[in-house]
């Protein structure tokens, strides 16, 4: 393991949290849009994030020594596993003279609360801030090394 | 011809050697956890070795260090059980955050001691002091 | 005392008195020299290692390449200034008038 390693899993953790400001914003954009590609109006996505070990990019980073690979094993990056559709059926407004309207002339509009999607976008700005702060963290411990050359 | 390069790896050297390779692990440790923030489930790990470090400590004074200049320690990962949130992550971005500057400054200050401990060496070597 | 020169025989200043009794084998000078130079190679192809575990690899540690840099370093001067003894005494005999 070395600051790769920290590196590779601050990185997932900037991405991940990326993501959910990418979906937040998209939800916030679309809380009036009454059509959508799979029909009917948008729908409220929601990202899930799930620990995942460390392999593949990092599998090459684990080292010898028997402790160090029992140490890394345990290590987890995060990863969106999915990202989750709201399918419940929507917030109905009476409005007759839209072009939505059923013929009860109610519109189905997406199922968003702006409230709940400004607070997540922010928890995902402070986070993501988080991230970038261990990896600065990282790359500094790194440079510090170098100067054992000096 | 086996390479006792004991000499280049004294007390300080091998025991600073070895804390740079932990805190370098401990900083992977916590980036894990700042990464799983708002993962639900998961448990925030502490990477513990001071227990071990020092009967390294101890056991080198006899047998002296590994081949590779180091110590042999065990560093135990355990999760912390709580206080949980509602989705049952125990990771407290403040106190990473806290372990995390604590953790570059001893990895900083250990840089400096093994380069200070080599300049030492350097100069029982050259005889001249830089 | 001339034996001494090996690097394996800088060891702390109580071992070396206690090594000190009449049962020590005596190693000739040449193969203590042999023993030292092969010692600095032999440190030489360890920070080569670190550094290609770390470039190629892009596994070991940037610390770890830094100090098997170093203390190759170190024992390869440690070597140079035996060297310059070594030579330093030689030409002092040679000057030596008969």
């Amino acid at each position: 393991m070395n600051f790769f390693t920290a590196l590779d899993i601050s990185a997932s953790g900037l991405s991940a949290q990326q993501t959910r400001l990418n979906v937040s914003s998209s939800n916030l954009a679309n809380m009036e849009s009454t059509r959508s590609p799979e029909g009917g109006p948008y729908k409220r996505r929601e990202a899930v994030f799930a620990a995942t070990p460390l392999e593949g990019g990092f599998g090459a980073a684990l080292h010898s020594a028997a402790a160090d690979v029992a140490v890394g094993e345990n290590l987890a990056g995060v990863e969106v596993a999915e990202i989750k559709r709201d399918d419940g059926p929507g917030r109905m407004v009476y409005d007759p003279g839209h072009p939505d309207a059923d013929e009860d002339g109610y519109v189905a509009y997406p199922d968003i609360n702006p409230l709940e999607e400004m607070v997540n976008i922010m928890l995902a700005g402070r986070s993501y801030e988080a991230n970038l702060n261990a990896a600065t963290t990282a790359k500094n411990m790194a440079q510090k090394a170098l100067e054992i050359m000096r | 011809m086996n390479i006792s390069n004991n000499w280049l790896n004294p007390g300080g050297v091998s025991l600073l050697k070895t804390a740079l390779d932990l805190f370098r692990d401990r900083q992977a440790v916590i980036a894990s956890n700042v990464a799983n923030l708002d993962t639900p489930g998961y448990k925030a790990k502490r990477l513990d070795f001071q227990s071990s470090l020092r009967a390294a400590v101890e056991a080198e004074r006899s047998d002296g260090p590994l081949p590779s200049g180091k110590l042999e320690v065990n560093p135990i990962l355990s999760e912390v059980e709580g206080p949980a949130g509602p989705d049952g992550n125990t990771v407290s971005l403040e106190r990473e955050m806290a372990l995390m500057n604590k953790n570059d400054v001893l990895y900083k200050s250990s840089v400096e001691l093994i380069s200070k401990e080599l300049d030492l060496l350097a100069a029982a070597v050259s005889g001249d002091v830089r | 005392m001339v034996d001494k020169v090996g690097f394996g025989a800088l060891r702390p200043v109580e071992e070396l008195s206690a090594a000190e009794p009449a049962g020590r084998p005596t190693v000739d000078f040449e193969t203590h020299v042999q023993g030292a130079l092969e010692e600095v190679s032999g440190l030489q192809a360890q920070a080569d290692r670190a550094v290609e575990d770390l470039v190629v690899d892009n596994a070991g540690s940037i610390h770890e390449a830094m100090l098997a840099m170093r203390q190759a370093e170190i024992g390869f001067k440690l070597m140079l200034t035996v060297r310059n003894k070594l030579v330093d005494a030689y030409q002092e005999i040679i000057r030596m008038q008969i």
